[in-house]
């Protein structure tokens, strides 16, 4: 449990442990969340169904606001929290990629194998497809790796892009959430289409 | 929003947060926030001082011998001993946080006075200094040459 | 509906509070300053010279050299195997990727003061396994590069310690000789390896 400091020295297997019990707990709140329904999950592009965003963006300010106050409090070291690495080029490319197949398949990656583990066959060809393009990705990174290296910025936060303290950057983050929230509640009511959203 | 009583809890929880915060905020010896600013001084080594400075020094100096038996106590007018092991207890930490000067930081090995001074350093203290025998601290003595090692001094 | 509303104001006011805290986005240190203090006296976090002669000679991978002095002076030589960070640069670099490898950090400069302190940033940033080259490259240069031995006979041990003098100094030589271009590379395939080692995607 490496950053948090106040629970170090775990031998490796209660890592492992926690990990678990950590991964457990978010299929659970997928599949309870209804997230298993890949109508549900294209409502999120359609705007009849907008369950996706405000899971996701609350699980991303609670951990945002929780991170903050534990490291204010001493209790989780953010000098060792892994920041992903951005290569902008990758990023832009993948995340169109991403979209177009979550669209087209109905599915992301987590939520792909929360519903396959409810026994849906097209999920467990999306999984499949998804491990395949993976595999495909490795065999040829040799020839894409120019593309896949380019535009590197290390590992930015946006806060310090845009000089502001990462209290205040939390608290943008959140106003801007709770915006997007309301603005989803009315694109439901606009694009609101009862035959599907009575079924799921 | 007429029921107060129906945000009773959230109003609960962010008092107590904003209670833990004034505690943490109002209370002394923690580190402080950006390192890099309370490690500037030793980046461009004006963290130094030599004893022919010390001497010349027109401010309020507390000379601090950080060795565990206190060698350097005669040497200093004024001079306090604090073991380094000892140098975050309460009464050493008033002592230290009382003194309105700059403060020197003296011991018999380099390496001491430097981690005691980036440990002081970063718990806010200012005016914190390294008694050194000379200004070129880091520099190299030797030259390295082609077929092999040539001493420079 | 009432639900979200709460947390939703909920979350607004704790950010609200966040963003009056005095946090900076850079480096700080962590944890109580007595956990430091004991770690920064510990006697085990010195190596000698001899010591480091036999990680060099031995190419010891579980042992990283870190150079704190300007590019210039590390371009012109270093210890074989070390990579280069400048202490005036050590707080805007990406830290968790070269300190928290689970490898020891050894750090060493000219002399004492900056290798020094950049353990006890290391230390308090809240990495682990780091370590100091006791007086630095002058210590080197004096017991590695200039031993010698006086007098008619040597014990065992000393001459076990003169052999790892001699060979860490040859290594020394022979690597600080090579051209400009050369060492670039010998660098780069290093650090090649030492993403390998790491695992991950990079």
């Amino acid at each position: 449990m490496g950053p948090f400091t106040s629970v170090e020295g775990f031998p490796a297997w209660l890592d492992l442990l926690i990990a678990f019990l950590i991964g457990a707990g978010f299929g659970f709140a997928l599949e309870q969340a209804g997230f298993s329904s890949s109508r549900k999950l294209a409502g999120m592009f359609y705007g009849y169904d907008t369950t996706v965003i405000k899971v996701f963006f609350t699980a991303a300010i609670v951990a945002l606001v929780g991170s903050q106050f534990l490291s204010y409090f001493g209790l989780l070291n953010l000098n060792l929290v892994f920041v992903n690495e951005y290569y902008v080029t990758a990023s832009i490319v993948g995340g169109v990629i991403m979209g177009a197949g979550f669209i087209m398949g109905g599915f992301c990656p987590g939520t792909g194998v929360s519903a396959l583990s409810i026994g849906k066959i097209d999920a467990l060809f999306y999984v499949l497809g998804g491990l395949t393009g993976a595999f495909l990705f490795a065999e040829t990174y040799p020839l894409i790796q120019p593309l896949a290296d380019a535009a590197y910025r290390g590992p930015v936060k946006i806060n310090e892009v845009l000089g502001i303290s990462p209290g205040l950057f939390a608290f943008l983050m959140i106003a801007a959430a709770v915006v997007m929230f309301w603005l989803a509640e009315l694109a439901e009511k606009k694009f609101a289409r009862p035959e599907i959203t009575d079924q799921i | 929003m007429q029921n107060w009583k129906e945000y009773s809890l959230v109003i609960a929880i962010v008092l107590v947060i904003i209670a833990m915060v004034l505690v943490k905020t109002l209370t002394s010896g923690h580190f402080r926030n950006d390192a890099e600013k309370w490690a500037g001084p030793s980046f461009n080594r004006s963290n130094l001082i030599t004893a022919g400075q010390l001497k010349a020094f027109t401010g309020e100096a507390l000379v601090v011998d950080v060795t565990a038996k206190g060698d350097f106590l005669k040497q200093y007018s004024g001079a306090i001993s604090i073991p380094a092991s000892s140098l975050l207890d309460k009464t050493n930490q008033r002592k230290l946080r009382a003194h309105n000067g700059s403060i020197i930081l003296v011991s018999d090995d380099p390496a001491l006075s430097a981690r005691m001074w980036m440990l002081l350093s970063q718990m806010g203290y200012t005016h914190l200094f390294i008694l050194s025998d000379s200004s070129d601290i880091e520099v190299l003595n030797y030259k390295f040459q082609e077929e092999g090692v040539k001493d420079v001094h | 509906m009432n639900m979200r509303q709460k947390i939703s104001v909920l979350l607004l006011l704790l950010g609200l509070i966040l963003a009056f805290l005095p946090i900076s986005g850079n480096y700080s240190f962590h944890g109580k300053p007595d956990r430091l203090l004991s770690e920064v006296l510990d006697e085990n976090t010195y190596f000698s010279p001899d010591q480091v002669a036999r990680f060099v000679v031995t190419e010891d991978s579980t042992v990283q050299l870190i150079d704190l002095r300007p590019p210039a002076e590390f371009n012109s030589f270093s210890l074989p195997g070390s990579i280069n960070i400048p202490y005036s640069e050590l707080l805007s670099k990406d830290l968790e990727s070269l300190l928290n490898r689970d490898v020891r950090n050894i750090f060493y400069s000219n002399g004492d003061l900056d290798a020094n302190c950049a353990l006890v940033i290391a230390t308090g940033l809240g990495f682990k396994n780091n370590y100091v080259l006791m007086g630095g490259l002058n210590e080197w240069y004096r017991v590695v590069m200039n031993s010698a031995f006086t007098g008619e006979r040597i014990t065992a041990r000393e001459n076990a310690l003169f052999e790892t003098r001699t060979r860490a100094g040859k290594l020394f030589t022979e690597m600080n000789n090579m051209p400009d271009s050369l060492k670039v590379k010998y660098r780069e395939s290093k650090e090649i390896e030492r993403k390998k080692l790491d695992g991950g995607c990079e």
